[in-house]
């Protein structure tokens, strides 16, 4: 992280460098130390910080999961039956209320339009694609990237 | 992606069927000529006067006129000027500008580079989307390479003239297509609008004159300064020249990108993607953003100023077909509920108002709310809401009802 940090000096740099962050972590997310550490080294409040962080959808804090599942439910991906798809995924993976899965390892996130309404339906897990979807073709993709 | 070109179209002024997305393959198709040309010895006043007479118009959604940001910025005195590329492409049912970005990247580079040689700009970014994490390698190696070869950077092509060009990456939202909020996210902020005026030709980033343009807004600018403003008007119509990217998706057989002289019909852009699948019930033009198509309007040329003279809009040009078989009402309580979502909060007509809105749709639809109702709000909404955000659903609104305000 003080590596990553070192690269950005000024703070329009905040988005840039969190992005840097979490695309080395395991887990996805961001911790109360992290984020303290961002603030000083930006020179801007921790509560600056969370601001930019829960503003942005993809800029996740304090969680745990090790894989993000992105199911785009806009109107190309709708009509092709996306909601479905997110309802199968939640039962498939017995999530709970905050939508992460029973073993702990993937959340579920319904997003906004993907841009891959000709594949439609289409979802990212982590910076991985998937389109043209189906139960089956998900279930299989999820048990690879399991 | 498939993509097509509409067949009355003789020559397409975007798309390519070879990827460009190394230099040399640029190179070979003329790329950075133009630059060349320009810097040594062209005249910046000529990009500019030829921009304008162009009559190249934003491709973002809003439609405004190139030129004059182009020229505002240029007639800005300042000791620093900014270039923003527009690829935060995230209205509903868009993928133009991903096309554009995975396989023409230098198209883009160069069109920035001369749009700040014209404007006196010494720095731009790329705002692009945060989901588009191919777009974002792709341009990444694009601007590597420029800067390798001294496209980029100090003393381009051995000119006086220098440019620095850098990426951003979007987190995911919605707002930041909107140019001021685009320019928060660049500062690092959350993207919350600005009040305007000013625009972001005066105060943009860091409240210095800036020239924000979408992805294929660019795209047309060195065919325009290669062959002439002239020749670019022979595409589309007097209003609204040029050619446009659409989108095609939904209940199409072969959903695509299409590239067709602005004046388009939405039956033409459907039999070019393979026909329907099912039986037409409407089209929702534009995204999220835009309204709802129908069957008397099939004929009925796709422009900006023809749209306008029915109360519709055109926006980004993202055309999805809907079928007998879907709920229209559905698909417009999936977009009430995706502005909820994507509101950034600042302003109280579009934060408070979507809730409300989409409750009073959800009553009319059980019967208890007149249409009337409904209206009322979307256009209260669209006359005091800060951003485009807040205005949208006035159009998805009226298009669904069938009646203009």
């Amino acid at each position: 992280m003080d590596e990553i940090l070192k690269r950005y000096n000024d703070r329009s740099y905040l988005i840039e460098a969190i992005h840097d962050i979490l695309d080395k972590k395991d887990e996805k997310g961001l911790g109360d130390e992290e984020i303290k550490k961002i603030a000083k080294h930006f020179k801007i409040s921790v509560a600056e910080v969370l601001g930019v962080l829960t503003f942005y959808s993809m800029l996740p804090v304090k969680l745990k999961v090790k894989h993000t599942i992105r199911v785009c439910v806009s109107p190309a991906c709708y009509i092709k039956g996306s909601r479905e798809l997110v309802e199968f995924l939640k039962s498939y993976l017995g999530c709970d209320e905050n939508n992460v899965s029973r073993d702990g390892r993937f959340l579920i996130e319904e997003v906004e339009c993907l841009g891959l309404c000709d594949v439609a339906p289409a979802v990212m897990i982590d910076d991985r694609i998937v389109v043209n979807l189906d139960r089956e073709k998900l279930k299989r993709v999820i048990e690879e990237v399991r | 992606m498939k993509v097509k070109v509409e067949r009355s179209l003789s020559s397409p002024v975007i798309l390519t069927f070879s990827k460009e997305d190394t230099l040399s393959a640029y190179i070979s198709n003329g790329g950075f000529e133009t630059l060349e040309r320009f810097l040594k010895g062209g005249k910046r006043i000529e990009i500019l006067s030829e921009i304008l007479k162009s009559g190249l118009r934003g491709r973002g959604g809003a439609a405004f006129k190139t030129g004059i940001k182009w020229n505002a910025v240029a007639n800005a005195k300042s000791d620093k000027k900014f270039v923003v590329c527009n690829a935060d492409e995230g209205e509903p049912g868009t993928f133009k500008d991903r096309w554009i970005l995975e396989n023409r990247p230098f198209l883009i580079i160069e069109a920035m580079t001369l749009c700040a040689y014209a404007t006196g700009a010494s720095k731009g970014y790329i705002y692009i989307r945060g989901e588009y994490k191919n777009a974002i390698e792709v341009m990444k190696n694009a601007i590597n390479q420029a800067y390798n070869e001294g496209f980029l950077g100090q003393k381009i092509m051995d000119s006086d003239f220098s440019f620095d060009l850098e990426i951003r990456r979007g987190a995911g939202s919605y707002v930041c297509g909107e140019e001021t909020a685009l320019l928060e996210s660049i500062e690092g902020k959350r993207a919350q609008p600005r009040f305007k005026p000013p625009f972001p030709v005066e105060k943009g980033l860091w409240a210095y004159p800036t020239v924000v343009n979408n992805v294929e807004t660019f795209a047309n600018v060195i065919s325009i300064l290669k062959n002439g403003a002239d020749w670019f008007r022979q595409f589309g119509t007097q209003d609204s020249p040029g050619t446009k990217l659409f989108p095609v998706s939904g209940r199409v057989k072969e959903p695509c990108l299409i590239e067709a002289n602005l004046g388009v019909t939405l039956g033409r852009l459907v039999e070019e993607a393979g026909g329907l699948d099912g039986d037409f019930q409407c089209a929702l033009v534009g995204g999220a953003a835009g309204n709802f198509i129908y069957k008397d309007e099939l004929n009925y040329p796709l422009s900006y100023e023809t749209l306008k003279e029915k109360g519709k809009v055109l926006g980004s040009g993202a055309i999805l077909v809907l079928n007998k078989n879907d709920r229209r009402e559905e698909v417009v309580k999936n977009i009430l509920e995706f502005f909820i979502n994507e509101s950034c909060g600042k302003c109280t007509p579009c934060r408070e108002g979507y809730p409300v809105l989409l409750e009073k749709f959800k009553g009319y639809l059980n019967g208890s709310i007149s249409k009337d109702e409904v209206l009322r709000l979307s256009n209260l909404m669209f006359k005091t809401s800060l951003c485009a955000l807040g205005q949208s659903s006035k159009f998805l609104l009226e298009s669904y009802f069938g009646v203009v305000l």
